[in-house]
């Protein structure tokens, strides 16, 4: 095979049994690889309604057919199984250099299945897998893990972590790799944590061939010249990193604050990239064969949260700050980076303690359960409840179940900002009406990377779109949530599509596998994908209840700044989206449009 | 001295320098001209006779083995004339007795239409003699291999079949034999090659084993300066890097 | 007057873009342990790449008993043909920066060489840490620069 390597890896924690077996060629082609390949495979083999904190859950670490080739920023693997935050299907998505080096290994995915009885971690150096004693690294931090497993292996080698959180199964736990790069999402790293495997340690001295040389250097010439033309992929995202969209989402007046109670904070500049370039960061630092670089070292210089660290991105920066009324951005800075230490998801950190400052503030809880006074711009709390979360320390063991849970216990369902049990992030539904109707129809829960329509609504790319309106947004979505799960499964980062699409994504595809797709062929691929993903969730027992929003989006319009007085309108465009998917009104994919898409 | 000659090669009109090896004209106009002993960082051997071609100049017609004969004159070759096939294929007949299971003697056997003799004893050797790795070693100034014996019995090896005093474990024989007939075993750190065992120097960062102690001393002794010993290349490397960094 | 291929580390961003291209051009697949440059990447997020500096007077070349590796007199590039290697490897070892390689699959030293004069590395660099530029005063100061630091190291070697 070209582009993808053709082997699969199986390791079996329980009887500690390490297998190959050949990648089947019919579903690479039909499911890409990563995010789509593992979705087929890992419903292939799990069932919906498994516990995802059990040994029958697996957790597949995938590649994609671009991963490891010169493709424009192709970096990517994903973590698919079934996230314990939703009880989703989760496909968590991370670049860094881990998922090129596991296909230097000589392997386009890894299936782990089982428990290891103690502490494990995973060394693979290409054919030679060893599952080795992790006891000596369970309750460290991911850096100094990663350093740890660096010497005791091969200093070339990648490393793929949990830190504390999941290892104490903190819910929204993620799984950090090359010591800043994190599939952050849905709980991953709380399952890894279930399977008690620390980590997974790749070296690989092999290469990824591609069918067609000549073409795949001419494909991936015109796609790059493409990104380092674009004003966002050659100018916004490397000055000022993903904080860039800070000032932007605030001017537009979609800046969520205070746990959604409004949606602009006058605060903003405070922590803005414009500002954090000035102050806080030292250099860009790229993921895998990337042009644009949207990454930053930063440094805190002084002060109690004095240290040298990567990011925050956008959504992490929202989350400790405006969420939570904070513009120390020292604060942010320093909670993100505990974040990555500890392994778990900034977005969700942040946002559950916005939800608990709002349940401070409404009187529901009180200092003698948060341990600190808990009112919203209270940033000390943002570092001391991060730490307590990873920990399951004190109030962080309520925290560390996230914001749905919380706000149940507390009787106040209404005050957790989340989708499907997962914390919706920096973009206010009510100001951006695609991202509402992106939110509430996500197949992992509340999150913004599924189909990124404020790339059009917000930045005018590929056109511009009227943030209010909702008449257009349902077809627009389909297409961004098709896109993007192709082009995840390929194995290239999302912002890449700042600057190309379908066509460019697909000639290279194409050019590496020397399979014909054309650029609705892909396309075709992404809803399908999407579908299959649909169909987990709904033998899972989720149903058309869940796309939905917090009542807050329906119902309380935003007090102030530029978008003051709007609502949410997903009631207008859900129904549309459903008929758009080929899905009945009840939101099931119709035997009709399984047939279409292979997966009847 | 003319600075070009002129030759007919199979009946085209080929420019060569004088003095060229004639394998290497042929080479060079793409001539596909088999050869087992031949490398062009070695000296010239003849041994192996695959490289025969006819050679018609100033009258006189003969074979040659191309690899050491010189352009010199006008003159008219022949790469696949019935004569040059006749030479490879007896040749190969030898070879096929001797190195039965060599995959590239088979390959050149099925070429020239070579099929085992049933008279001649078949042999499993893998050596074909054609000494690549006695003059990779004397080149360097090693000589810590050469032949034994004659006839049916010669064969490469260290005087008196003994771990060789002179070898400095850099497996150079190894990688230029055509028929992979030389074992190298890397283990740990150690390297084992001609029945020596060699200490590898291990990096003092890394810790990976990367020299026998004997090719650095080999390499001060030709620079005629000190090295650095103590690093892998990968560390070296590393180090580089940190320099740059810091300056 | 020929180009020279001149480093600034502070621009690179660890992304291995070079490794990747050199080793698409000279073997065929995208495989950095195969690379005629390195991206050596530290903590905080800074790197180096690295290739060979094409020596005024090489050690690799010294070593070499075979004349597989050759300066050319004109472009100042040092190259291995691969037909003279024996695989010795000495060069490896001579090498104070640990800029040439030995290819397993090849049983051959590997170099840079500028890819005969169209450096794929320079081409695919996002950031200009690797350029490809003519031999004017200004890009001869910078080369200057980055020697310096090079020559301190083989000082500290030989003493």
């Amino acid at each position: 095979m070209y582009g993808w390597i053709g082997k699969v890896l199986r390791v079996n924690l329980t009887s500690g049994k390490i297998s190959t077996e050949p990648l089947n060629e019919k579903l690479a082609k039909d499911f890409i690889g990563a995010r789509g390949l593992g979705a087929k495979i890992f419903s292939n083999e799990v069932d919906p309604n498994v516990d995802p904190l059990s040994a029958e859950n697996k957790l597949l670490f995938v590649t994609g057919p671009l991963t490891g080739t010169l493709a424009t920023s192709a970096g990517r693997y994903n973590v698919v199984t079934k996230g314990p935050l939703t009880g989703t299907i989760a496909a968590s998505n991370s670049g860094g250099y881990f998922g090129p080096e596991l296909k230097y290994a000589g392997y386009d995915l890894i299936i782990v299945e089982g428990r290891a009885e103690k502490p494990a971690y995973l060394w693979i150096y290409n054919d030679k897998v060893e599952i080795r004693c992790a006891e000596h690294l369970w309750g460290k931090l991911t850096g100094e893990t990663t350093d740890l497993l660096l010497q005791e292996t091969d200093p070339e080698a990648k490393v793929a972590c949990i830190g504390p959180g999941g290892e104490n199964m903190v819910l929204f736990a993620g799984i950090v790799n090359d010591k800043h790069r994190a599939a952050g999402r849905t709980g991953v790293g709380a399952v890894m944590g279930s399977k008690n495997l620390k980590a997974v340690v790749v070296r690989g001295t092999g290469g990824v061939k591609v069918a067609n040389k000549e073409a795949f250097r001419e494909a991936v010439l015109d796609a790059r010249a493409k990104l380092m033309a674009h004003p966002v992929t050659s100018g916004g995202l490397p000055t000022y990193g993903t904080n860039v969209l800070i000032n932007i989402l605030n001017q537009i007046g979609s800046l969520p604050t205070n746990n959604f109670r409004t949606a602009y904070f006058e605060e903003a500049d405070k922590i803005s990239g414009e500002t954090m370039a000035e102050t806080k960061y030292l250099r860009k630092k790229a993921c895998f064969a990337c042009t644009i670089s949207c990454g930053r070292v930063s440094a805190v210089k002084s002060g109690p949260w004095a240290h040298v660290g990567e990011g925050p991105e956008y959504e992490a920066t929202w989350s400790y700050g405006s969420q939570c009324g904070v513009d120390d951005v020292d604060a942010i800075i320093k909670a993100n980076n505990l974040c990555d230490q500890l392994g778990i998801d900034p977005i969700t950190m942040g946002s559950t303690i916005a939800c608990a400052m709002e349940l401070f503030e409404e009187g529901v809880i009180d200092q003698e359960t948060t341990g600190l006074p808990l009112n919203f711009g209270n940033a000390e709390a943002l570092v001391k409840l991060t730490e307590d979360t990873g920990y399951q320390r004190g109030f962080g063991a309520e925290l560390a179940a996230g914001s749905y849970r919380l706000a149940n216990k507390y009787g106040h369902p209404e005050l957790s900002m989340t989708v499907k049990k997962q914390e919706i992030p920096a973009y206010d539904p009510r100001g951006v009406q695609g991202m509402g109707l992106e939110y509430a129809t996500s197949n992992r829960g509340g999150c913004h990377v599924r189909g990124y329509l404020t790339s059009p609504e917000v930045l005018g790319i590929p056109e511009k779109l009227d943030p209010d309106s909702t008449e257009e947004k349902p077809a627009w979505l389909k297409t961004f949530q098709d896109l993007t799960a192709a082009l995840d499964s390929a194995g290239i980062c999302l912002f890449t599509t700042f600057a190309i699409g379908g066509p460019e994504i697909a000639d290279m595809l194409s050019a590496a596998t020397g399979i014909d797709y054309s650029a609705e062929d892909f396309l075709h691929c992404g809803d399908r994908i999407w579908n299959l993903e649909r169909l987990f969730n709904l033998a899972a027992g989720l149903t058309a209840a869940d796309d939905n929003l917090p009542p807050r989006m329906l119902e309380e319009p935003i007090p102030t700044g530029p978008n003051k007085g709007k609502v949410s309108k997903l009631p207008e465009m859900l129904p549309v989206y459903y008929q758009v998917r080929g899905w009945s009104s009840d939101g099931i994919p119709t035997d009709e449009k399984l047939t279409e898409l292979g997966l009847a | 001295m003319t600075d070009v000659v002129y030759l007919n090669v199979d009946g085209e009109q080929v420019k060569a320098r004088p003095g060229m090896r004639l394998l290497d004209v042929l080479r060079e106009q793409g001539v596909d001209i088999p050869t087992l002993c031949d490398h062009e960082g070695l000296v010239p051997w003849g041994s192996c006779r695959l490289c025969m071609v006819e050679v018609t100049e100033r009258g006189r017609n003969r074979l040659v083995a191309s690899c050491l004969y010189p352009a010199e004159r006008a003159s008219d070759v022949y790469t696949e004339s019935p004569r040059v096939r006749a030479a490879r294929r007896f040749v190969l007949t030898l070879l096929l007795a001797r190195n039965a299971d060599v995959q590239l003697v088979q390959e050149l056997a099925g070429r020239y239409g070579v099929s085992r003799l049933e008279r001649l004893p078949a042999k499993q050797e893998k050596c074909t003699l054609c000494l690549r790795c006695v003059r990779a070693c004397a080149v360097q100034g090693h000589s810590a291999i050469g032949t034994a014996f004659r006839g049916q019995e010669k064969k490469v090896g260290p005087p008196f079949d003994e771990p060789p005093a002179d070898c400095v474990g850099c497996a150079a024989c190894a990688a230029v034999c055509p028929t992979g007939a030389i074992e190298v075993i890397e283990k740990g750190d150690t390297r084992t090659i001609w029945g020596r065992t060699f200490e590898l120097v291990r990096c003092k960062k890394c810790g990976a084993g990367f020299a026998t102690c004997e090719q650095l001393v080999w390499v001060r002794k030709e620079l005629g300066q000190e090295i650095e010993d103590k690093l892998c290349p990968c560390c070296r490397q590393r180090d580089e890097a940190q320099r740059m960094v810091k300056g | 007057m020929s180009n020279i291929l001149l480093i600034t580390p502070e621009r690179c961003t660890g992304c291995g873009s070079c490794e990747l291209a050199c080793s698409f051009k000279h073997e065929d697949e995208f495989k950095p342990t195969a690379s005629r440059v390195s991206v050596l990447r530290f903590e905080a997020g800074v790197s180096v790449p690295l290739t060979c500096l094409q020596c005024d007077e090489p050690y690799c070349m010294a070593v070499c008993k075979t004349g597989a590796i050759d300066k050319d007199a004109d472009s100042g590039l040092v190259s291995v043909d691969g037909n003279k290697c024996i695989g010795c490897r000495m060069c490896v070892m001579a090498c104070p920066f640990g800029n040439i390689n030995y290819s397993v699959t090849a049983k051959k030293a590997v170099k840079c060489n500028y890819c005969d004069g169209e450096p794929e590395c320079a081409l695919w660099c996002p950031q200009q840490a690797i350029e490809y530029l003519p031999q004017d005063t200004a890009t001869l100061g910078r080369k200057k620069a980055y020697s310096a630091k090079f020559a301190q190291l083989v000082e500290e070697v030989q003493s």
